[in-house]
């Protein structure tokens, strides 16, 4: 009994090898791939939470130091929390610019009825995705610069009483780094995605709505959103994590000036690695905003995962 | 149909509201297309109007000499990093799509759990990585980082595709006796090009906009790319901001004339890349 049984399962294993030795091309042309991934992605990954432990200068001086680099970080680094406090309201103005605005501007779009003007319209939209990022951003920080436009456009209509500083004053600078980036607001991709929602519903239940005469409010509310609501979802989610990450325009603008009253978590970890090289300290940075960001993402899996299920 | 006053008052609203957001999101680059035409002391003048009589050129001879090596620097990276991707991740995608082997789904949930991992946490060991290769201040330090995180959403995307390829093609080149190679060049390939379109535009995008990565590990000018050349450029007080928007202009043409050239396939990639989540 017990030595079929063996038996059996050597017979299971020496098959196993020989599919796996059959196999061996698979495997091979796979090398690329996985290469790539363990040297740039999973390796990057386990030496952040490993670093993050340790007072390093990049180069030649580390030494373990458990977990001094967190408590340094909430206990003594004054920019900490006034930055993440700073992106919480970044993240809640970028989802508002993203939900609704977007869903604004694609519910606008798809009452245009008039085939190539919605056409235009969308082209329209997309367009600036093309113009590189960093083009709109450069605009944008001379347009509100001392000199600028927007203050000569203030003066010329005789509102002198509202020109400010807008990047130079502590008080300000936030809101008009969060007016400016992206102005106005329009993602062309999310805007699309949602069109696309919106041109999926069946027309069936715009006839029906039709013939009842319901009013364009309740046609927006509680036929349109909710049917677009996955998408939407997908777009906040998505909105959250990005936001949460982003810094590459304020270090453009005003790179945490004036004084620190921009300074973003992502920044601060930016600018400790590479200006003070405290790579340790900015690893540590890096492992809290990873396990704020993946509280969100694993919400995102529940929530998106939950409307397959359905 | 009758319609009342009141709709078409609404539906006027809408073309305005529309034409209002294109109107803003244009300001700016219209502001920079007709101010790059003229001379400093017309710019000081009157911003606000073009110049049809006075129209010079010279703002972009000056800018072409500044930007043009950080052009060329982007234009090569961004067709290197999408074709590389483009390979990779299709090779990875059909393997995982159409062959049984053991071990497939657990190698594939080590590409999929990449997905979870925010690049704020890999940046720093990225750029560790990146210096103890050798490879950094070289392009290589863009190329293959890029490949990397860039193959992930791609294998997605094309293994998905190739599963929903009809199984009858390839079995029924399998009867006349295709092999392998043949079938991929001659049904799988032709088959799949406007995705691949799709794809390789999407990576053209993420690598012409890419800002942070390249500043990180490339400190030589010669090799940088145009985000990092512009910015460079506009703090820079001896160019004149004619000049500056002459190359703003510039470094925006490459890509707009791709998009003339490829619009629904932008449209789709575009639309494709924010659904990641």
């Amino acid at each position: 009994m017990v030595q079929t049984f063996s038996r059996k399962k050597g017979v299971a294993v020496r098959c196993f090898f020989r599919r796996v030795y059959k196999a061996k091309f698979i495997y091979l042309a796979l090398v690329p791939t996985f290469a790539l991934l363990a040297v740039f992605c999973y390796v990057p990954f386990f030496n952040a939470f490993i670093k993050s432990l340790y007072d390093w200068n990049g180069v030649n001086y580390l030494e373990f130091i458990g977990f001094d680099n967190f408590k340094e970080l909430f206990n003594k680094d004054i920019l900490w929390w006034k930055s993440f406090r700073r992106m919480l309201v970044i993240v809640v103005v970028d989802v508002i610019k993203a939900t609704v605005i977007t869903t604004l501007n694609a519910v606008l779009l798809h009452r245009v009825k008039h085939a190539r003007a919605q056409y235009f319209f969308r082209i329209m939209i997309i367009l600036p995705a093309v113009i590189p990022g960093m083009v709109g951003t450069l605009l944008w920080r001379q347009f509100v610069a001392d000199n600028g436009i927007i203050n000569e456009i203030l003066g010329s209509i005789g509102l002198k009483s509202m020109q400010r500083q807008w990047l130079g004053d502590e008080k300000i600078v936030l809101f008009a780094l969060l007016g400016i980036i992206g102005f106005p607001w329009v993602n062309g991709a999310n805007t699309l995605i949602l069109l696309s929602g919106l041109m999926n519903i069946d027309k069936s239940i715009y006839d029906a709505a039709e013939l009842d005469g319901v009013s364009w409010w309740r046609k927006l509310f509680q036929l349109e959103l909710p049917l677009i609501m996955p998408q939407v979802t997908i777009i906040i989610f998505q909105t959250i994590i990005g936001s949460i990450q982003s810094y590459e325009n304020i270090q453009v603008i005003t790179n945490g000036g004036p004084g620190s009253s921009t300074y973003v978590p992502g920044l601060l970890l930016y600018n400790n690695a590479f200006r003070y090289n405290r790579y340790g300290y900015a690893s540590a940075i890096g492992v809290v905003m990873f396990c704020v960001i993946i509280v969100f993402t694993v919400i995102n899996q529940y929530v998106t995962g939950r409307k397959k299920n359905v | 149909m009758y319609k009342r006053p009141i709709d078409k008052i609404a539906s006027a609203m809408k073309y305005v509201y529309l034409g209002f957001i294109i109107f803003c999101l244009f300001f700016p680059f219209v502001f920079m297309l007709f101010n790059s035409f003229k001379s400093e002391g017309a710019f000081v003048a009157n911003k606000w109007l073009p110049t049809f009589l006075d129209v010079r050129f010279d703002n972009y001879v000056l800018a072409w000499k500044s930007v043009s090596p950080y052009l060329f620097n982007s234009i090569y990276l961004a067709i290197v990093c999408a074709l590389g991707t483009l390979v990779v991740s299709s090779i990875t995608a059909y393997i995982f799509a159409i062959y049984d082997f053991p071990f497939k789904r657990i190698l594939f949930l080590f590409i999929l759990m990449i997905l979870m991992i925010p690049g704020i946490l890999t940046f720093i060991p990225q750029v560790i990585i990146v210096k103890n290769l050798g490879i950094y201040n070289s392009h290589w330090a863009i190329i293959l980082p890029s490949i990397a995180s860039g193959q992930i959403f791609c294998t997605f995307v094309l293994k998905s595709f190739f599963e929903s390829l009809p199984s009858e093609l390839t079995e029924a080149a399998k009867i006349d006796g295709a092999r392998d190679g043949k079938i991929i060049f001659s049904i799988i390939i032709p088959l799949s090009f406007p995705m691949f379109v799709t794809l390789g535009v999407l990576q053209i995008l993420a690598s012409w906009n890419s800002y942070l990565w390249p500043l990180t590990v490339l400190t030589r000018k010669a090799q940088w790319t145009i985000p990092i050349g512009i910015k460079f450029l506009s703090e820079q007080g001896s160019v004149k901001t004619t000049v500056q928007y002459a190359a703003y202009t510039i470094v925006s043409i490459p890509l707009i004339l791709l998009f003339a050239f490829t619009m629904d396939k932008f449209v789709e990639g575009l639309s494709t890349g924010a659904i990641k989540a």
